[in-house]
């Protein structure tokens, strides 16, 4: 059902959506990553910054943006925000005697924020939903 | 999502108008004051559709990190959601309407 695919899942909002969904997943996993290795040596903190690749990708307010027409064409494309892949980092915070950098109060606030972030952007994307399951059911709820 | 041209197909819906042996009802107000029926339809599914954009523009907003507003995302959803629901009714009372019409004995 390419019409039902395109409206909630390939087009602008919800691709944008489901991507970062992936991203936050994939974030959650790198926090809880740094959040276990607390105590080993040498381990350096690392995270992702996916909304700044997001908003790349959406291309930034009041910019010009390049529209591929031809096949042939090259560059920043409108699809490039299925492309996208985590692009992890490690973080600048100072070293402990050990060598490892992770800060744990730190951490558990970006987990927090990462989950809250991730439980919105779901309630969205079944609030979005709903209305095309309204429109093919015609039920007054859900 | 798409616009439609509704105000193209609604232009249909018009018709020709009353025909010329009917009279009008003397006294009355003139029926061209005002916009009339079909404008009005359009219009709101017009402000439906833009609703739905704006909504989608909040969530790309808010999935983005450019706003840090989670409710006002949910509220623009919210907002175009049940516009849409309202319209589908309204389509549906219309249709129905005009079987009702469509089935009584003259």
């Amino acid at each position: 059902m390419p019409l039902i695919d395109r409206l909630l899942f390939s087009d602008q909002a919800p691709g944008v959506m489901k991507k970062a969904l992936n991203m936050m997943s994939t974030r959650q996993n790198l926090i809880s990553s740094n959040i276990s290795n607390v105590d080993t040596p040498g381990f350096k903190a690392s995270d992702i910054d996916f909304q700044a690749q997001l908003r790349e990708a959406l291309g930034s307010k009041g910019g010009l943006s390049l529209r591929a027409t031809n096949s042939k064409h090259f560059g920043p494309s409108t699809s490039s925000i299925g492309d996208l892949t985590p692009d992890p980092f490690e973080e600048d915070a100072a070293a402990k005697s050990n060598g490892n950098n992770v800060d744990v109060d730190n951490e558990m606030a970006k987990m927090a924020e990462n989950q809250i972030m991730y439980n919105a952007t779901v309630q969205l994307m079944m609030k979005r939903g709903a209305t095309v399951r309204a429109a093919v059911t015609e039920l007054p709820q859900q | 999502m798409k616009d439609i041209t509704v105000s193209s197909h609604l232009k249909g819906l018009q018709g020709p108008g009353p025909s010329q042996g009917l009279s009008k009802p003397s006294g009355g107000t003139s029926s061209t004051d005002g916009p009339s029926f079909a404008d009005t339809l359009a219009q709101s599914l017009d402000k439906v559709n833009t609703m739905q954009k704006e909504a989608d523009v909040a969530i790309q907003d808010f999935v983005a990190g450019d706003t840090r507003n989670i409710h006002e995302t949910m509220i623009a959803v919210g907002k175009a959601d049940l516009a849409f629901r309202l319209t589908m009714q309204v389509r549906n009372k219309i249709v129905e309407a005009y079987q009702e019409v469509m089935r009584t004995q003259v």
